[in-house]
C-alpha cells in the first residue's frame, strides 16, 4: 500500500499545477483560457470567474485531511469526467490521485481542456485515455448524467468499486428574518446561479422563501434585478438549440402557470402556491413562498446536491437533519465547496462493489 | 369586482363559450359559416379575455392573435402545474387526469361541457373505424364493441375511458347490453382489463363468440400495453375475430417497463387475432386534447376512402384539429417535410387552451402526420439535472 505521505505529495503536486493554470499571467494559464473559450461555451468573464472562485487551488489543511481520509486506496483508479463545470475536473482527478499512484482519466469529449492542461503540467500523476478498462479491485469514479452512469455501471466487470456521481441540482432556502438584507441575498443567489451558466449539479434552480407570498415576491423581484445587473459583467455564454428549446418551454409554461419576471437573458418564475418547478440551466430560477420548506423539498430529495441558505440556526439544523446527503452552504458560496471529498454526497457517492450483493464500500471516515 | 358584476361576467363567459361550442359542433358536422382560422382566433380571444394565465402568455409572447400561427401554444407541462381553464372550478363537469408518472403531479384537463368532446370523438371514431355509410342513419353500425381497458371510474377521470365508454354505447346494438337477453353482453362484460387480473382473455373469447353468433364483427378498443398483455396471455394460441373486425390501438408505454414498435405490435396483433394488420388502427390522443387523430387504414371507412394509398403509420387529423410541426425554439412552423415538435390547434379545447405544444416529434407527409417519438429534453449534460429526469421519477 502507498504511504499516506505519498498520497498527499501527489495531491499537492496536482494543486501546484492547478495554481499555475489559475494564474492568468502564466503561459499555461493564458493558454487554458483561450482553449476554454472554445470548449466550455462560457463567456470569457464566466471562465475567469469560475477559475477565480471555484478552482480549488488553496484548500485548507482541514479540507485536505478530510479528502485524504475519505478516499479509499486502490490498485488503480479510473476517472470518467463530464463536461458542464470545467473546474470539476480538478477535484475528480484529485480524488483519483489520492486513491492510487496509477490513475487513468477519460476526459469529456466536449470539454477535455482542464484535464489536458493539468496533464501537460503534471504528466506523471495520471494518464489520459480514450477508454477505461478497469479490473476487479480497481475503483472507478464516474461523473455524468444518470443514464450515462447506468450504462457505465452495466459495462463494468464484477469486483470493480464504482463511485457514481449523477445528475443533481442546488436549491436555496431563505428564511424571512428581521434585519436580513434582501438585495444582498439576491446578489448572492444570482452569482451562484450565473457561475457555469447554471449547468452544474450545485447550481441553484429553485428558491424556497419561508413565509408569505409577499416575501417571495420581494426576493423574486430583487433576484430578477440582480441577474440583470450581473449579466452586464458576466454575460451568458453560448447555448445549444436544445437548451434554448428548454428555456422557451419553461418561459411559456411559467408565464401561464405562474408569474414570470424578466431577468436579462433569463427569467424568474414566481408561484403563488408552494408549488416548485425546475427551470432549465442558463439564468433561470423558480421562487416560491413555502410554509414548510422540508415538506416542499422532500419530493426532490434524491436530486438535491446542495442547499444554499440564509436561515436561522434552528432551520439550518432542521435542514441538515432532513437532507444529510446535501452540502449546506452560505448564499454566494454554493459553487465553491471545500476540497474535502466529492462534491456530491448522495448515495452511492462513496461507492458500491459490483457483483457482490452490491454492498456499499466501507469508507475510512464517515460523513 | 362586486357580486353583481361577477355574476354578469360569468353569464357573459358562459354565453360566449356556449356559442363557441355550438359553432365548433356545427363545423365538425360540415357547416362552413366559419373557417377553421376564424374559429381558432375567436376561441383564442375568448381565452385571452377570461383566462388570466393565457392573457399572461399572450403578453409575454407579444402575440396579436391575428393568425393561427400567432396563437401562443401552451406547453402541456402547464396542465401539471396549474388549472388550465377559462372559467371557474365550480363549473367543472369533468376532470380528466393524465397517467404515466408517479412523482410528478399529474396533468388535469377540465371541461365545463362534455357534449362537444363526445360529438367530436364519436365523429372521428366513426370516420376512422366504421364502414362509411351511403346515407346517414341513426344507428349505422352493428359491431360488438369491447375494450381492453378497465371500466371507467365514477366520476370519470380518464379521458380515454370516457371516450371508449361512448364508443361502446354508440357503436353497437343497444339490445346487446340487455342483462336479461340470452346471448347479450352487458356493460361490465365490455371492459376486459382489471387491476387485479389484468387482461380478461376469457371475456374476450366470450365477446367474440357473441359476435360470431350474431353475425357481427368485433370492434376491439385497446391500449398498446393491454394488447401486449393479451399477446402474452395468448402465447402461441390464436383467437380468431370475425371477418371485418377492427382493433383500435391507442397510447404508448409511458411509465411501463416494456416497449414495442407500432409496426411490430400491429403485425403481432393481426397475426394473433387472424386479422389483416391494416385492420389494427392507430389512434393518437392525449388528455390535454379534445380531439384525436387516426390512421386511415380501414379501406371501407370514410377516412380510408379519403386517404386511400396513404403510407402506413401516418395519422390524419379531423377538420377541427390542426397539427403543425414547429421549431422547438421559435415555435414557428418548420419547412415542409421537416421534423418539428407537435403544435396542436384544437377547436375542441374551447374552455381550456386552444393551442398546445408537446415534446412529440412529428413530420407532415401526404396530408397526414408521422409520429416520430419524443423530443428529448435538453440532453442531460453532465451532472445538471434535466426537467425530464424529474418527470421520469
Amino acid at each position: 500500500m502507498t504511504e499516506p505521505c505519498a498520497r498527499e505529495r501527489r495531491l499537492l503536486r496536482l494543486l501546484e499545477a492547478a495554481r499555475q493554470l489559475a494564474n492568468p499571467t502564466t503561459k499555461a494559464g493564458n493558454s487554458l483560457r483561450r482553449r476554454l473559450q472554445e470548449s466550455s461555451g462560457l463567456s470569457p468573464a464566466g471562465i475567469e470567474l469560475g477559475l477565480e472562485r471555484c478552482l480549488e487551488t488553496q484548500p485548507t489543511q482541514q479540507a485536505l485531511a478530510s479528502l485524504l481520509a475519505k478516499v479509499p486506496e486502490a490498485p488503480a483508479s479510473h476517472v470518467l469526467l463530464s463536461a458542464n463545470v470545467f473546474v470539476a475536473a480538478l477535484r475528480a482527478i484529485a480524488i483519483g490521485v489520492v486513491a492510487s499512484p496509477r490513475v487513468l482519466v477519460r476526459a469529456s469529449r466536449r470539454d477535455p481542456v482542464l484535464a489536458e492542461a493539468l496533464h501537460e503540467l503534471a504528466p506523471e500523476l495520471f494518464e489520459l485515455v480514450r477508454d477505461l478498462l478497469p479490473q476487479a479491485g480497481d475503483h472507478v469514479w464516474a461523473y455524468g448524467s444518470d443514464p450515462t452512469l447506468a450504462e457505465v455501471r452495466a459495462s463494468l466487470p464484477t469486483g470493480v468499486h464504482f463511485h457514481a456521481h449523477g445528475s443533481g441540482m442546488g436549491v436555496v432556502v431563505v428564511e424571512a428574518r428581521p434585519g436580513r438584507d434582501v438585495l444582498a441575498e439576491a446578489r448572492a443567489i444570482a452569482l451562484d446561479a450565473a457561475l457555469f451558466d447554471q449547468r452544474g449539479c450545485l447550481s441553484p434552480r429553485m428558491v424556497c422563501v419561508l413565509g408569505s407570498h409577499d416575501r417571495a415576491l420581494e426576493l423574486a423581484q430583487a433576484l430578477a434585478s440582480a441577474l440583470v445587473m450581473l449579466e452586464e459583467k458576466l454575460p451568458l455564454g453560448a447555448q445549444s438549440n436544445e437548451e434554448m428549446a428548454e428555456v422557451r418551454r419553461f418561459r411559456d409554461t411559467a408565464s401561464y402557470a405562474f408569474e414570470l419576471l424578466e431577468a436579462g437573458s433569463g427569467g424568474v418564475s414566481l408561484s403563488q402556491s408552494p408549488q416548485l418547478l425546475l427551470p432549465p440551466p442558463g439564468r433561470n430560477l423558480h421562487v416560491a413562498g413555502v410554509g414548510d420548506v422540508i415538506q416542499a423539498l422532500k419530493p426532490f430529495e434524491r436530486h438535491v446536491t446542495c442547499i444554499g441558505q440564509s436561515a436561522s440556526e434552528a432551520l439550518r439544523a432542521r435542514l441538515a437533519l432532513a437532507f444529510p446527503h446535501a452540502r449546506h452552504a452560505e448564499l454566494g458560496k454554493m459553487q465553491s465547496p471545500p476540497l474535502d471529498g466529492p462534491v456530491d454526497w448522495r448515495p452511492p457517492a462513496y461507492g458500491e462493489l459490483l457483483g457482490s450483493n452490491l454492498f456499499p464500500i466501507r469508507n475510512r471516515a464517515s460523513l | 369586482m362586486r357580486g353583481k358584476d361577477v355574476g354578469v361576467t360569468l353569464t357573459r363567459l358562459i354565453e360566449t363559450s356556449d356559442q363557441l361550442h355550438e359553432h365548433v359542433q356545427r363545423f365538425a358536422e360540415g357547416a362552413r359559416d366559419d373557417t377553421f382560422e376564424q374559429l381558432a382566433l375567436r376561441i383564442a380571444r375568448f381565452q385571452e379575455r377570461y383566462s388570466e394565465g393565457f392573457r399572461r402568455l399572450v403578453k409575454a409572447r407579444a402575440a396579436k392573435l391575428e393568425s393561427v400561427d400567432d396563437i401562443p401554444a401552451l406547453p402541456v407541462d402547464a396542465f401539471r402545474l396549474t388549472r388550465v381553464a377559462a372559467y371557474p372550478p365550480e363549473l367543472d363537469r369533468v376532470r380528466f387526469v393524465t397517467s404515466g408518472t408517479t412523482q410528478a403531479d399529474p396533468g388535469i384537463h377540465v371541461m365545463r361541457r362534455t357534449d362537444t368532446y363526445e360529438q367530436l370523438s364519436l365523429r372521428s371514431g366513426r370516420d376512422a373505424l366504421l364502414p362509411a355509410q351511403q346515407a346517414p342513419v341513426a344507428n349505422p353500425t352493428s359491431f360488438v364493441v369491447v375494450a381492453l381497458a378497465p371500466s371507467p371510474s365514477d366520476p370519470p377521470s380518464s379521458s380515454l375511458g370516457y371516450m371508449l365508454a361512448h364508443f361502446i354505447q354508440t357503436f353497437d346494438d343497444p339490445a346487446l347490453h340487455s342483462q336479461s337477453r340470452a346471448g347479450a353482453l352487458p356493460w361490465q362484460a365490455r371492459w376486459l382489463v382489471s387491476d387485479a387480473a389484468g387482461v380478461d382473455l376469457a371475456g374476450l373469447r366470450h365477446a367474440t363468440e357473441v359476435a360470431a353468433r350474431s353475425g357481427r364483427p368485433v370492434l376491439l378498443l385497446a391500449t398498446a400495453f393491454a394488447l401486449l398483455q393479451l399477446l402474452d396471455r395468448l402465447g402461441v394460441a390464436k383467437l380468431q375475430l370475425p371477418a371485418a373486425s377492427v382493433v383500435m390501438q391507442t397510447g404508448g408505454f409511458k411509465g411501463r417497463t416494456r416497449e414495442v414498435s407500432a409496426e411490430a405490435l400491429c403485425a403481432r396483433v393481426g397475426a394473433a387475432l387472424e386479422l389483416d394488420s391494416a385492420r389494427v388502427v392507430g389512434e393518437y390522443g392525449m388528455t390535454e386534447l379534445t380531439s384525436q387523430l387516426y390512421e386511415p387504414s380501414i379501406a371501407e371507412s370514410s377516412l380510408g376512402r379519403s386517404f386511400a394509398g396513404a403510407p402506413a403509420r401516418v395519422y390524419v387529423e379531423p377538420s377541427w384539429l390542426r397539427v403543425t410541426p414547429v421549431d422547438p425554439v421559435t415555435l414557428m412552423p418548420t419547412p415542409a417535410g421537416e421534423v418539428g415538435i407537435a403544435r396542436f390547434v384544437d377547436l375542441g379545447n374551447i374552455d381550456s387552451a386552444v393551442s398546445i405544444v408537446t415534446q412529440d416529434l412529428v413530420r407532415r407527409v401526404n396530408g397526414g402526420i408521422q409520429l416520430l417519438g419524443r423530443q428529448p429534453g435538453a440532453p442531460a449534460r453532465g451532472c445538471s439535472l434535466a426537467m425530464e429526469a424529474l418527470l421520469r421519477d
